[in-house]
């Protein structure tokens, strides 16, 4: 019995590091940086080189999506070097591995703002910027992040810019293109299915908000943990509650979970999602085909389909050079260095506080995976969402939402 | 009802996953006391074998099952063989932490083969369901309850009607002794550890379908299997069976009637519930047992 307790002492203990690791730099908190502003601004650069620092998850379960942005990132190093640099200067790139957890990337980031690069790029987890960022906005390096967190423009960062539409902005645009599709709004009843965590509720506190100025009747929601792996009791309560319109605001585990116990019962409600969806249902196919069809989704691009001649031609080098499709969660790694070399040359020198100044003018610059990136207030350059359907053989574009300056969503068709 | 009795046949299958984990456990446990923390990480183990015999290699079904149930084994004897019984004679938390770093070296290698990317297993019964008095059974869920059915029926004859099973009782209930009346212990034990972890490799096989195939599979299990473990008292394949039902159905029927978001806590609390009404587990140990 004696033995029996120390084993439940010791889950216990398991349970609590498991909470704590899960939760490690969720908050909002600065953690302890020992890096310092530079001496001079004109930093990160060395005998005529500018170095362009990522920290991003290069190993462990993330690193998929890491090694896809540190690909499409040196690629347009690559590019802007053969065509002379930026103001003369050739990029370095220089690369820490993020690994996967929170304090992993924080650790990350802190070797590189001592390094004082020109540059950083490469943030992705919405669990540790809110400790990554200070690190940065202390030394004022320019950074460019791909985290999805709302609560990120909260913060008033001045050195930080987003690089992707975030799950609050992902979440509104969906909930638009849904009411558009609705013949009778009162015949809409919303499910959300939430990870219980800063990036659901942030997203859930959005959709509910776009769903009230729609006239639709106020989402049931339910939250779950994110490393759930049963979902009965809330598709029961979904079913019973006559939700059929369900939106997935979580990850890609619990999507795939969820969309195969649907495809194995009788209930069918029209599923929607945030970038997420296309993530397990395309990109990695971790459903069967019949399984992910008809489910629709906000991404932030998906170049593969994009028709403009610069984009087949990103799609083609990237696929020449890595075998692989660029995937919307990396293309922002190409267009945060093509923004930096625009912002920098607009600037007319390399000083790091010119450099994010001008940044923070970018206005209608075309990307790879925006049609027009500009920066608002909270240092957001990203503001255009594709909404997409999954069929059998791949995705279709059924329309995008962008927003505007003053914070509306306005509805396109796809070209 | 009829919500009541689909969220108990969901409940019960996902149970069915949690006691075969905590079967593995208890039985390593058992025979040598240890408390293997390995355990997750063949779990994972079991569900890439099973993703590289079924999807890279296109091997039969039934053939993958045995190739998962053997690859399992195998990885059985190498935890014997370097985190057991070198430590023969250490106190138990070296012992422990063996096991962890195992559980690392497993996991760590799986991920360097295959990569990081989520992985999908189509299930080896299809997709679909039955549709029964106005509840859905998914074939994977029948699946799941049957292999475990026969696992624990096949667990049961070894143990209690061969040989081995006699030495691994003589084992459980007083070592020295078993040692003094001529049982190889050590023999024993690593065929203990085989079992044990093909055991666990098999319920990555059929956990695989359902959650992915990722490196965190089983550190996502093994928790939970410990606490199932617990439950059941840590004295026998059935308190693991039973710790285990329990669990998946609670937390299932606990998850629809309970405030959205309570569910996580469950298994916590029916452990804590457990542990103050019946100190040793939901199947009494019997006398000698290691406990």
């Amino acid at each position: 019995v004696r033995k029996l307790r120390v084993v439940a002492a010791a889950i216990g203990c398991l349970g609590v590091a498991l909470v704590v690791a899960s939760c490690g730099g969720g908050g909002s908190s600065s953690s302890g940086g020992g890096s310092t502003a530079p001496a001079a601004s004109e930093s990160g650069e060395s005998s005529g080189t500018l170095t362009i620092g990522i920290v991003t998850p290069l190993t462990g379960e993330a690193s998929s999506f890491g090694i896809a942005v540190k690909n499409a990132t040196e690629l347009a190093i690559d590019e802007i070097n053969e065509e002379g640099g930026i103001a003369g200067h050739q990029l370095e790139l220089e690369a820490v591995d993020a690994g996967e957890t929170p304090a992993e990337n924080v650790n990350g980031m802190r070797q590189l703002t001592s390094a004082h690069p020109f540059a950083i790029t490469g943030p992705l987890l919405s669990a540790s910027i809110f400790a990554e960022a200070p690190l940065a906005e202390r030394a004022q390096i320019p950074t460019f992040s791909g985290v999805l967190s709302p609560k990120v423009p909260e913060e008033g960062y001045e050195w930080l810019f987003d690089m992707r539409t975030n799950e609050a902005v992902q979440g509104a645009a969906v909930v638009k293109y849904m009411t558009s599709t609705l013949k009778q709004p009162s015949e809409a009843k919303i499910g959300v299915l939430y990870a219980n965590d800063e990036l659901g509720k942030g997203a859930l506190g959005v959709i509910e908000e776009t769903a009230e100025e729609e006239g639709l009747e106020p989402p049931l929601a339910r939250p779950h943990e994110p490393a759930a792996s049963n979902f009965t009791a809330d598709l029961l309560a979904m079913e019973k509650a006559g939700v059929n319109e369900l939106f997935l605001e979580t990850y890609p585990g619990p999507i795939s979970i969820v969309l195969k116990d649907l495809a194995n019962s009788d209930y069918h409600p029209q599923v929607w999602g945030n970038a997420s969806l296309p993530l397990v249902t395309h990109t990695y196919e971790l459903v069967p085909p019949a399984v992910g069809a008809g489910t629709i989704s906000a991404v932030d691009c998906l170049p593969e389909l994009d028709g403009r001649p610069e984009v087949k031609e990103f799609v083609k080098t990237f696929e020449a050079k890595y075998k692989e499709t660029p995937e919307f969660i990396a293309t922002w790694g190409y267009d945060a260095m093509e923004l930096l070399k625009t912002a920098t040359e607009a600037a007319g020198s390399t000083d790091s506080n010119a450099v994010r100044d001008a940044l923070a003018e970018i206005k209608d610059e075309p990307g790879m995976c925006q049609p027009d990136y500009w920066a608002d207030e909270n240092l957001s350059l990203a503001h255009t969402t594709l909404i997409a359907e999954q069929e059998k053989n791949g995705l279709k574009v059924l329309a995008k939402v962008k927003q505007e300056e003053n914070g509306d969503m306005v509805l396109e068709d796809a070209e | 009802v009829s919500t009541v009795l689909q969220l108990t046949v969901a409940g019960l299958a996902l149970g069915c996953i949690y006691a075969l984990v905590a079967s593995g456990f208890t039985v390593i446990y058992r025979a040598t006391g240890v408390a293997n923390f390995a355990q997750g990480s063949l779990v994972t183990f079991g569900a890439y074998v099973g993703f590289a015999m079924l999807v890279s290699w296109h091997w039969p079904h039934l053939l993958a099952v045995v190739g998962v149930i053997v690859a399992g084994g195998l990885a059985g004897l190498f935890l014997y063989f370097t985190a057991f019984r070198p430590f023969i004679g250490a106190d138990q938390l070296t012992i422990l932490v063996g096991t962890f770093a195992v559980a690392w070296i497993i996991t760590g290698l799986v991920g360097v083969i295959a990569g990081p990317k989520e992985l999908a297993v189509p299930s080896l019964v299809g997709e679909g369901a039955v549709h029964v008095a106005g509840i859905d059974i998914s074939n994977q869920d029948i699946l799941v309850v049957g292999v475990t059915a026969v696992i624990v029926a096949a667990q049961y004859l070894v143990f209690q009607r061969t040989t081995l099973g006699a030495q691994f009782r003589a084992l459980a209930s007083d070592p020295e002794a078993a040692e003094l009346v001529g049982i190889r212990r050590k023999r024993v034990s690593a065929i203990i550890f085989a079992i044990g972890a093909a055991t666990a490799a098999i319920a990555g096989l059929l956990l695989a379908p359902l959650l992915g195939v990722r490196l965190a599979l089983g550190f996502q299990i093994l928790l939970i299997a410990l606490v199932a473990s617990v439950i059941g008292g840590f004295s026998s394949q059935t308190g693991a069976l039973l710790g285990g039902l329990v669990l998946g159905i609670v937390e299932t029927v606990g998850a629809y009637y309970l405030p959205s978001g309570w569910a996580p806590a469950l298994p916590t609390v029916v452990m804590l519930l457990v542990l103050v009404t019946r100190p040793e587990g939901l199947v009494p140990n019997r006398v000698g047992v290691r406990a």
